[in-house]
């Protein structure tokens, strides 16, 4: 299995928070709150088409709103593939960071 | 929460357009839901801003996954292009090279019409510009006689009298007069005598010095940059003395930039108009003669029929002394935008020649024309080929491909044509671009940057084109049925042909009509340029006279030249036959005393008309067996008699006015019409006046009549008399033929340019039906050769393939012959002397075209109906 990006990672996790609500406002909400990133909606829009493609999320239509003008909104939600992806990730990073202490980097603060 | 607000909706088709094409209209919905979130706390305009900004943020994330989808396409598109041109090379061939003299031959006549239509545009204040032209009804007693000059006093009023006028430039203008340069002399043009508003009027920029410094001191001259290049090469010419006419100097005070070519005058001597009574003791306030050019410079909501009436009523106020000249001058002004008047003006006294706008309607319509027969040549080989690639497009339909993109992949490769002949072709008209400006005499010439403004212009042809030539093979091709096609294969025949035909009749209508007028204009002026001028022209060589000493020697110079026995005879007159354009004022008993007659007239010494071999129709010639032709005598032509409702045999007297006092003649003969003017025009009244016993004769030209022999030898001898009585003046003489001939030049060059792009049209016409008769016989061959077999002769053969182009081709010819005997038959109308059309002419046209087409085709047909039957059917 291939280890996901950085910034795929950050938005499955997302996607994984906002459980039943994940859709393009509210993702990008989230990832500025989780990650102080402001993203544009047209490369928010790449990355979720190459997740979906991917296949570490799928995405299905909810009802249209009036205050998107009768659009639709587009769910995400989180597949198996990607749970998984996310799981591997974890073990990764704490397997990667273990036994560095926070003293590590303090002295290189100074 | 307030009603949703909506952003505007260019905004969201923007973003639609911007976005990837996987993303739907639901995607446009994030947008709005955060736009109405900020709009409902910061304020519509805010959220407009974020807006706005998101698309611009949008564009690099997303651009760069588009475009490899889009490389991709394209990548495919091409090589598909790249294989259809390789498999149908000689169609291929012939639309490029058709495209590309189409295109070609548009850049350049474009380029040509542009230059003609932009003449004058250079003023800042072009638009309100205008040139005051003159209507004197007494200069002509019955017709009116509209001039481009003006009255010198008018020009003084106009300011004080009309606010709307914000300046008015007025000016003389001197055409050959001599200037001498540390002591040669040489004779120059377009010297002008300019007021202070001149420089208001007229945007004309310095290279050096003031504009205000020849109104300072009148004897300070600006010059042109081309005279200070010709006689100060590499000096600064500034402070530097030219001497006018031998009797005044002039110090140069300033340079100024050369005149743009497409100005309807050229300026090379700018002096102050005070010049004009200091040298000539001419009044410049006068409203008795005519004779400076004026310009104004208008407000710009000045409604121009008013203010001609207004200004016409000016004579009134300050000229006409009383009520029955009022009357019988009935002076009116008109004004003419400078714009309009290289094209549409042709008065009286014009600075330069004009130029003609039905040369430009002509030119346009064949430019356009040359790109429509080469469009048609695409469309039809387009759609023929199709019938071949019938099954690529019943392959990419069977596959999934949609309508829109067989209509994409065919308009792209049709661009890839159009783009590639476009940027060929603006090669090549910029290497032409120097010869062609040569054969016009035209700085046709444009600059790197000049063709960046044309851009838009060329994208706009480069659209267009590609809409003529390829939406008709795109909307064709696509429709096939792929299962029709793929079971059955696509034949030659299946419909459409009709269409086909119909585009190859439109293409030989408009060349037949090309040449059908390239054929009568060729008549036309070979006829104006042979019919009989009434006077010789052969062997006469001419010396204009310019110092005033030697007029007072004429005698004495005709003596001796007559001693050399080369030379047969010699007269002096005012004027030369080929261009009798003055005017002057003539009275006649009988006629209102302060009224008068304007009539072109030459005064002439006795040897005049036997020189010129004029004819008589009654009376006698100047003569001094007649003392009283000393006194006074006429001679007139037949067309004055007319106009005058004289008996050609009565006896009448004229009255001359001249040196301000009338002198009266009487009129001694009866001259035959000949063309003293251009032979476009009718013959005017003309009178000859005897200049002998005239104290105030001054001839402007000598003629010299020659024996056979070296020309050289004699100009030799003639140059070394003048020179002999003359010397400070230069030498110069003109052969009256080369004279005649000038007049007739612009003429020449536009009727050269026509017949070249004449020949183009019908050229690619022609390679078009090369095209369609290769591929018919291709598709035929089977055909043939079965037929053959069947025992067919060649000829049959020949007969059935150049059948069906012989029929289009006759078609052709019943549209395009009334048609182009109706639109010659219009522009001969402008001549007043003119072939007559008649069958011939159209049945050379259609002959020449219809031999031009057979020849073409009857290659490929020859070889098809001569091919072995076995190697045709074989050959699968």
């Amino acid at each position: 299995m291939k280890v996901l990006t950085r910034s795929e990672e950050i938005l499955l996790l997302a996607i994984w928070h906002l459980g039943e609500n994940a859709y393009g406002v509210t993702i990008r909400e989230k990832v500025k709150e989780m990650a102080d990133m402001s993203i544009a909606f047209g490369a928010l829009y790449v990355q979720l088409d190459i997740l979906v493609k991917k296949g570490y999320a799928k995405k299905f239509l909810g009802e249209p709103t009036p205050e998107r003008g009768g659009k639709r909104k587009k769910y995400y939600t989180l597949t198996e593939n990607g749970k998984l992806s996310l799981q591997t990730a974890r073990d990764l990073n704490s397997s990667i960071w273990e036994g560095i202490p926070d003293v590590a980097f303090k002295q290189t603060e100074q | 929460m307030n009603k949703p607000k909506k952003p505007p909706k260019f905004a969201e088709y923007l973003l639609r357009w911007i976005l990837p094409d996987y993303t739907d209209k639901d995607s446009l919905g994030d947008y709005e839901e955060v736009f109405n979130t900020i709009a409902d706390q910061r304020g519509y305009k805010s959220a407009l801003l974020w807006y706005l900004r998101q698309i611009l943020k949008t564009i690099p994330d997303v651009t760069h996954e588009k475009l490899i989808s889009k490389i991709s396409m394209i990548k495919n598109y091409l090589q598909i292009a790249i294989r259809s041109f390789n498999r149908h090379k000689i169609y291929s061939s012939i639309n490029i090279f058709g495209l590309i003299m189409g295109i070609t031959s548009f850049i350049l006549l474009s380029l040509y019409i542009r230059f003609e239509l932009d003449y004058d545009k250079f003023h800042a204040r072009s638009e309100n510009i205008y040139r005051i032209a003159t209507e004197d009804q007494a200069y002509l007693y019955r017709n009116s006689y509209k001039m481009a000059q003006t009255h010198p006093a008018l020009t003084l009023k106009l300011k004080q009298e009309f606010p709307e006028i914000i300046s008015a430039a007025r000016f003389w203008i001197n055409d050959d007069i001599r200037v001498s340069i540390n002591g040669d002399s040489f004779y120059e043009k377009d010297f002008l005598y300019i007021n202070r508003d001149f420089f208001e009027v007229f945007s004309f920029d310095m290279a050096t010095g003031s504009k205000e410094s020849i109104f300072i001191d009148p004897s300070s001259i600006i010059i042109s940059e081309s005279i200070a290049e010709k006689y100060f090469p590499g000096k600064n010419p500034v402070g530097l003395i030219i001497n006018f006419e031998g009797t005044k100097d002039f110090h140069i005070t300033g340079i100024l930039k050369n005149v743009p070519q497409n100005s309807h005058f050229n300026i090379d001597f700018l002096v102050s108009e005070e010049n004009q009574r200091i040298i000539f003791d001419r009044d410049i306030e006068t409203w008795r003669a005519i004779g400076c050019y004026a310009y104004i410079h208008l407000d710009n909501n000045t409604i121009l029929d008013e203010l001609e009436e207004r200004i016409s009523e000016l004579p009134g106020k300050y000229f006409y002394e009383d009520d029955t000249q009022r009357k019988r001058r009935n002076i009116s002004y008109s004004l003419q935008p400078i714009t309009s008047i290289h094209l549409r003006s042709d008065l009286n006294f014009e600075i330069e020649n004009n130029g003609d706008i039905r040369m430009i309607y002509i030119f346009s319509t064949i430019s356009i024309l040359i790109l429509a027969i080469a469009c048609i040549n695409y469309v039809n080989l387009a759609t023929a080929i199709s019938s071949v690639r019938g099954k690529e497009v019943g392959i990419r339909k069977v596959v999934g491909a949609t309508r829109n993109q067989l209509i994409k992949q065919i308009l792209f490769e049709t661009s890839i044509y159009v783009v590639i002949s476009f940027l060929l072709s603006a090669v090549i008209a910029k290497l032409i671009l120097p010869y062609y400006s040569s054969i016009l005499e035209k700085d046709i010439m444009i600059s790197f940057n000049e063709s960046l403004v044309l851009l838009p212009g060329m994208i706009i042809l480069i659209v267009v084109l590609i809409l003529l030539a390829g939406s008709y093979p795109a909307i064709f091709i696509s429709s096939f049925n792929p299962g029709i096609i793929l079971k059955k294969g696509l034949s030659w025949n299946s419909g459409r042909s009709v269409l086909r035909s119909s585009l190859v009749i439109i293409q030989f209508t408009c060349s037949i009509i090309l040449v059908l007028s390239v054929l009568v204009i060729g008549y036309q002026m070979e006829y104006l340029n042979n019919k009989d001028t009434g006077y010789i022209r052969d062997r006469i060589i001419t010396v204009g006279i310019r110092d005033e000493t030697l007029i007072d020697r004429i005698s004495v110079l005709k003596d001796e030249l007559s001693e050399d026995h080369r030379i047969v005879s010699v007269s002096a007159s005012t004027r030369l036959p080929c261009n009798i354009d003055w005017q002057y004022r003539i009275h006649y008993p009988g006629m209102p005393d302060d009224l008068f007659m304007s009539m072109n007239f030459c005064i002439v010494d006795n040897d005049f008309i036997d020189l010129y071999g004029l004819e008589l129709v009654e009376g006698r010639k100047f003569s001094d067996d007649h003392p009283s032709d000393k006194q006074g005598a006429f001679i007139l032509n037949e067309s004055a008699m007319k106009a005058l409702n004289w008996d050609p045999k009565g006896e009448y007297e004229f009255d001359f006015y001249l040196d301000g006092e009338f002198k009266t003649g009487k009129i001694v003969g009866v001259l035959k019409d000949f063309h003293f003017l251009s032979m476009y025009e009718q013959i005017q009244p003309l009178y000859l006046y005897s200049g002998i016993g005239l104290e105030s004769f001054t001839p402007r030209f000598i003629s010299i009549k020659i024996s056979d022999g070296p020309i050289d030898e004699i100009l030799d001898l003639i140059s070394a008399k003048f020179l002999d009585l003359s010397p400070d003046y230069p030498f110069e003489y003109s052969i009256i033929d080369d004279a005649y001939q000038s007049a007739y030049r612009t003429d020449k060059q536009l009727g050269a340019i026509l017949r070249i792009f004449t020949i183009i049209s019908v050229v690619i016409a022609g390679m078009g039906l090369l095209g369609l008769a290769i591929f018919t016989t291709e598709q035929k061959f089977k055909e043939i050769g079965i037929r053959k077999i069947l025992g067919a002769s060649a000829g049959k053969i020949m007969l059935l393939l150049a059948g069906e182009f012989t029929i289009w081709i006759l078609i052709s010819n019943i549209i395009a012959l009334p048609a182009g005997y109706y639109l010659m038959n219009k522009w001969l109308g402008n001549f007043a002397y003119k072939i007559e059309l008649n069958m011939l002419i159209f049945i050379s046209a259609a002959i020449m075209i219809l031999t031009v087409a057979l020849v073409t085709i009857s290659f490929q047909t020859l070889k098809a109906s001569t091919a072995n039957p076995l190697d045709t059917l074989s050959s699968e």
